[in-house]
């Protein structure tokens, strides 16, 4: 049975407690918002299939999306999923600074255990907040990312659902790219980069039948 | 048809599988019917192998929660068990397989009590697949998080003891899954190690070993010996319960197997199990270790040391056992007097050393009887074969462990080594090997090698066995031979293997014993360094640059530095010749070089760990062992003062104190006598004084000892009384946390309850009070428009018949005029009819009148049609207050919301406090731990400076020893000169009698 995708890419939400990481997942993979913080213990995960460009014959990368607890208690539980992650969305919660602060420590742990390659994206969650909560300026994280090497920055509100397709088709278009430079292995299987071959395979097949038909 | 079957027949053959699983995942959480779970949980097992990420993320909880929920149904339990180990099992092929989900899966046990205790529980099922399964899955766990999962079964209410259980289990599977899980269940934790032991697993596994057939009993055999290894590693108090629970004879029994031919196929497991038996019994002798000698006698009492010796020496065992045999009996005797006695009375069977292994087996004699040193020379220094290598090392060892700690012992076996030698006897001789180096002792370099490492070990450090190696000489001078010693006839070997350029192994044996035996001992160096012609090979083969093995070099470079260290003015080759020999000729950065990069050389600086790895890697030719390890400490240990030693002044000298005395001088005054005899008074006293001092402080320094013996005892008895109150405060915490987190957490709970019920009643009420509200408004709207409409009505109906009236009015009005002319008219015209005129005339007042009635009645009826209207607008000024009313209701209503709003809003701050006061319960718990373990640092730091005290007071004592030791010198030295002046002065006093007696008056 083919698979409806061509890569399986593995992607980890970190970033303090109750800043949305959750959130941000069940937005993305059921598209429903949970106003209640049901506190994940160690790490919950779900997926996702995301078109590469908007073109019909796209090709699709299907993000494993690993959610982890932000609570200190599982720091040591959390960092095992860490390592052989292809994409990470480091989270904070733009109406509490401490969140941002400690994105530093966040950043130095996943540079720390995950691969070298590693696609990160920063995301400030909750702007739907509005600026009269806001506690970190969207200049000064900016600023931040580039200072940190990181590149892409961008806030979403897993409530009202602003920027949070954006966040991961931008992580799932990097890791896209990197495949199609070379930056990774694929046969190499401590990345968490797969490819389809059954789909891979299938897919030539039907580039040949399209263009035995043309001629 | 079942569900699946339902599903099934529904999907399109190439439907996707994924929503497949995501409705059965639906199912297996939503369904209220057992059969209608089962069914989805038998899809999902059918999807675990090929879509294990879909099936994990969807369905694990509802897998899991089915294990306590479904738990009387054992069939469903079964599958639930499957599918989840199906999740497990790693798969490269499979994308969807990745380590991740064995780990999350494993969290999602570890990380929730409740799913181990339900798995914990599930081992005790009778079902034998529920059994197994569920043993099998934990194995799986804790292969993927150990300590946490060994924190969880150690959390779980009987959890060792239920998984023990299993071991019980009469179904081989159970059992071995069991053993297995134990395993890997106390591997380095000593807690659950002692629970362990106390669920009396050494008698169980004791038990199947028994019952597998011992030795011969196969892997399984294996495994239970690999879980003694685990609760006996290091863990002195399952030592000791092993110890006097009787099982030291049960462990010898295993070793009790019949010395005979072994079929080949089953050798290598039986092998195997005789190998990880000894190494059991090894974990309880390891030298140094707590409770080492206590075992080493319990052993010993058991007859393993007897046992060990059998397999050691029979021509059945092969070489790797009979090492590993060896080697046990090294650290069984190690250090310990009243074995190493014993010891050397033992006997073994003997072994032709120069015969191959298979011939020997048939060949064996069981009368034929060696004692076991014997035994040992032969195999270590006679027994070529390179199979043997081991073997022959860890006979070494043997012996390194017979002298170790014993001087007794050693000078016997060196007194016995020199007779035997200087007899001529034929047998294996450590003596002999060394002096000679003959063709078949150059065939095997290690004879050599390993005679210079026992040997080494009879006099390192031992003043006495190196004195009495050094005087013996063996030539018989009458007869006209050669006297040399055994220093002489060694440096005269290593010489020629320098210029022959032997096997270095023979050349480094040589060298490690001349740089320990010499070391501090200045005769020795004297009796090398009457060979000047040593030194020059030895210098040569250092500046050597072509194909020169660095670590001989550096060996030779850093024993002439110890030859210069110890060399004295009066040395055959005096210290001011050998100085620029060294300093010049070879040159001193060519010596710091070579003596550097001996050091730096992996085989010295790794040495530790290559021991370790030579072991495994083994190829063709000899081994890559070329140093002993108590050289190597040697060397390490000396390493900065031999290399040092080359910029040291040849006019200052180390030792001098063996050799002695200067010469007598001459032509001494006499005054010089009398300075010298008041010298010696003072002295005398000086002495005396020290004496007593050092009487005193000896008396202090066992006061001193008692006290902090004392001290340290008390210490550690409240080192131990606080940490069991440590333990006892933790304990105690712990229960009381987790009491107040429960109690905390079901007040949550209840509030949580609360705050939901009261928000849903409040919402409720809102409802209600809106609705009915409502209603009421609507009613009263319908109402107010009815009415409204029934004014309007009436209004205009009113306003109808008021017109008509006055219509009516008028026109009788416009009539009654009328008439009223005509009548006129006619009155007019006619006279004659007056009367008729009149009498119409009076008609028609009449007329008016009725009609002025009419009139009136019509005026009449407008008022009271006015009036209605008034009376009906009355009214519905009353329904718009009713109106108002009711908006006022609904508004108190919303107010009513907003106030259980606002208690809900308390009652979530109050879960707050509670949080919070959970929280600093918490860190108070952390804080009293901590002060608990700082108080026992405290101690144990007093405990060290009283050591530190102790350590001081003895320097004290040494140092008075030392000034005693030298002013006795000093005054034997005294006495000596003043006999030589006496002497002299009794020869003075023939020739100048006058001038004696002038000194004695005067
Ligand atoms: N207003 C607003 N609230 C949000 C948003 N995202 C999340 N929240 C709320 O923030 C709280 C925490 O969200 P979670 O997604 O559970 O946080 P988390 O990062 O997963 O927390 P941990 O699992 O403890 O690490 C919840 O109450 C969410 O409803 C957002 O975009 N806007
Ligand atoms: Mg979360």
């Amino acid at each position: 049975m083919p698979q409806p995708w061509d890569y399986i890419a593995k992607v980890v939400n970190i970033g303090d407690s109750g800043c949305g990481k959750s959130s941000l997942t069940i937005r993305l993979c059921e598209g429903r918002f949970n106003p209640t913080h049901d506190v994940t213990i160690g790490v919950e995960f779900g997926s996702r299939i995301i078109p590469v460009d908007t073109s019909p014959t796209a090709q699709k990368i299907k993000l494993q999306i690993w959610d982890t607890a932000g609570q200190e208690s599982f720091r040591a539980i959390t960092k095992s999923y860490f390592r052989g992650a292809t994409g990470a969305l480091l989270v904070y919660d733009i109406s509490r600074r401490a969140t941002f602060t400690h994105a530093t420590e966040w950043l130095e742990e996943l540079r720390g255990a995950a691969d070298a390659n590693i696609s990160i994206i920063l995301v400030g969650n909750k702007c739907d907040l509005g600026n009269d909560k806001r506690e970190v300026p969207i200049e000064e994280a900016r600023a931040w990312a580039e200072g940190n090497g990181i590149k892409a920055f961008v806030e979403t509100s897993a409530k009202t659902g602003e920027g949070v397709e954006e966040a991961f088709v931008d992580c799932a278009r990097e890791i896209y790219r990197n495949i199609k430079s070379g930056v990774y292995d694929l046969n190499d299987k401590s990345h968490g980069i797969k490819t389809n071959t059954a789909k891979t395979s299938l897919s030539m097949d039907e580039q040949t039948k399209v263009r035995g038909g043309c001629c | 048809m079942s569900l699946l079957g339902i599903l099934q027949a529904q999907a399109p053959p190439k439907q996707d599988a994924t929503s497949t699983i995501q409705t059965l995942c639906l199912r297996l959480s939503t369904s209220t019917l057992l059969e209608d779970r089962r069914a989805a949980i038998m899809g999902l097992r059918s999807f675990a192998r090929e879509y294990k990420e879909t099936v994990a993320s969807g369905g694990l909880r509802g897998l899991i929660s089915t294990l306590s929920k479904d738990s009387e149904d054992v069939d469903t339990i079964k599958v639930v068990l499957e599918t989840l180990l199906l999740l497990f099992v790693k798969d490269e092929s499979n994308s969807e397989s990745s380590e991740d989900i064995a780990l999350w899966l494993t969290d999602e046990f570890t990380q929730k009590q409740e799913n181990i205790t339900v798995l914990i529980e599930l081992v005790q099922d009778s079902d034998f697949y529920i059994r197994l399964y569920a043993l099998q899955l934990l194995v799986a766990i804790l292969n993927n998080r150990p300590s946490r999962t060994q924190e969880c079964i150690l959390t779980a209410p009987l959890g060792i003891s239920r998984l023990v259980s299993a071991l019980d289990d009469k179904r081989d599977a159970i059992r071995n899954e069991g053993i297995l899980l134990i395993i890997n269940l106390s591997n380095g934790h000593t807690d659950i190690q002692k629970l362990i032991a106390f669920e009396n697993a050494f008698e169980r596994m004791f038990s199947i070993i028994e019952l597998e057939g011992g030795v011969d009993g196969g892997i399984i055999v294996q495994d239970c010996l690999q879980l003694l290894n685990n609760l006996l590693s290091f863990n002195v108090s399952n030592q000791s319960y092993f110890r006097e629970t009787g099982c030291v004879p049960r462990l010898a029994k295993l070793f009790q197997f019949a010395q005979e031919p072994v079929p080949s196929y089953a050798k290598g497991q039986s092998d195997t199990n005789i190998e990880y038996a000894m190494r059991v019994c090894r974990l309880f002798v390891v030298p140094g270790g707590l409770g080492a000698a206590a075992n080493q006698n319990a052993f010993f009492g058991a007859g393993i040391l007897h046992l060990m010796l059998v397999i050691a020496f029979s021509g059945f065992s092969d070489f790797p056992v009979r090492a590993e045999a060896l080697r046990t009996v090294a650290d069984l005797i190690h250090e310990n007097s009243l074995l190493q006695e014993n010891f050397a009375q033992m006997k073994v069977q003997y072994l032709d050393p120069t015969i191959l292994p298979e011939v020997q087996a048939q060949q064996n004699n069981p009368d034929d009887l060696c004692y076991v040193i014997e035994g040992l020379l032969d195999l270590a220094l006679l027994n070529s074969s390179i199979h043997a290598f081991d073997a022959r090392l860890a006979a070494c060892r043997c012996l390194e462990s017979y002298f170790a700690g014993n001087q007794p012992v050693r000078l016997h076996f060196l007194n016995h080594a020199i007779n035997l030698h200087a007899q001529g006897d034929e047998s294996a001789n450590v003596l002999t090997c060394l002096i000679n180096l003959d063709q078949d002792s150059r065939g095997d370099p290690y004879r050599v090698w390993l005679a210079s490492v026992i040997f080494l070990h009879l006099i390192y450090s031992d003043e006495e066995a190196k004195n009495l190696a050094t005087s013996f000489k063996e030539g018989d001078a009458d007869a006209g031979e050669e006297v040399v010693t055994v220093i002489q006839s060694i440096s005269a070997n290593l010489v020629a293997a320098l210029e022959h350029n032997y096997d270095p192994r023979i050349i480094i044996g040589y060298l490690m014993l001349l740089c320990t035996w010499l070391f501090e001992d200045s005769p020795a160096v004297d009796d090398f360094l009457n060979e000047a012609s040593s030194v020059q090979s030895l210098v040569s083969t250092v500046k050597q640059s072509s194909n020169s093995n660095v670590l001989i070099q550096g060996l030779c470079a850093f024993f002439l530095g110890i030859l210069y260290e110890f060399s004295h003015k009066d040395s055959p080759l005096p210290r001011a010749t050998l100085h620029p020999i060294l300093a010049s000729r070879m040159g001193r950065d060519h010596y710091v070089n070579k003596v550097t990069k001996l050091r730096e050389n992996p085989q010295v600086r790794d040495f530790e760990v290559f021991r370790e790895t030579n072991r495994r890697k083994r190829k063709i030719g000899l081994p890559e062992v070329y140093f002993d390890h108590t050289f190597i400490d040697f060397l390490k240990d000396n390493y900065s003062r031999v290399l040092r030693a080359i910029d040291k002044d040849p006019g200052l000298e180390t030792h001098n104190t063996i050799n002695g005395i200067p010469h007598a001088l001459n032509g001494i005054s006499v005054e010089l006598v009398d300075s010298l005899k008041a010298q010696l008074e003072d002295k005398d006293e000086e002495l005396q004084k020290l004496q007593t001092t050092c009487l005193t402080l000896e008396q202090k320094i066992t006061q001193e000892q008692h006290e902090s013996q004392r001290t340290k005892e008390a210490a550690a008895a409240e080192v131990q009384k606080a940490n069991a109150a440590t333990e006892a405060l933790r304990l105690q915490y712990d229960v009381e946390l987790r009491a107040t987190a429960q109690k905390a957490r079901s007040e949550i709970n209840g509030l949580e309850g609360q705050i939901q019920r009261t928000r849903w009643e409040a919402s409720e009420a809102a409802r209600k009070a809106k609705e009915y509200g409502d209603s009421e408004v609507a009613g009263l709207r319908r109402r107010v428009a009815e009415s409204e409409a029934a004014t309007e009505k009436e209004k205009a109906e009113r306003a109808g018949e008021v017109q008509r009236a006055k219509a009516e009015g008028e026109k009788a009005i416009e009539e009654v005029t009328s008439r009223l002319h005509s009548a006129e008219k006619e009155a007019l015209f006619a006279h004659e009819s007056l009367r008729k005129s009149e009498e119409h005339a009076r008609e028609s007042d009449q007329r008016l009148k009725t009609s002025e009635e009419a009139l009136k009645a019509a005026n009449e009826r407008i008022a009271s049609l006015e009036e209605g209207s008034r009376r009906q607008k009355s009214e519905a000024t009353i329904l718009q207050e009713a109106l108002t009313a009711a908006q006022s209701r609904l508004e108190e209503c919303t107010k009513q919301q907003a106030a259980s709003e606002a208690q809900i809003k308390d009652l979530e701050t109050t879960l707050r406090a509670l949080e919070a006061s959970l929280i600093k319960e918490q860190s108070t718990h952390v804080r009293i731990l901590h002060e608990a373990q700082e108080s026992a640092a405290a101690l144990e730091v007093r405990v060290k400076e009283l050591d530190a005290r102790l350590s001081d007071a003895e320097h004290a004592r040494k140092e008075a020893d030392e000034a005693a030791k030298q002013s006795a010198a000093e005054l034997d030295d005294l006495f000596i000169v003043l006999g030589d002046l006496e002497e002299k002065r009794e020869g003075d006093k023939v020739f100048f009698p006058f001038a004696v007696c002038e000194i004695y008056s005067g």
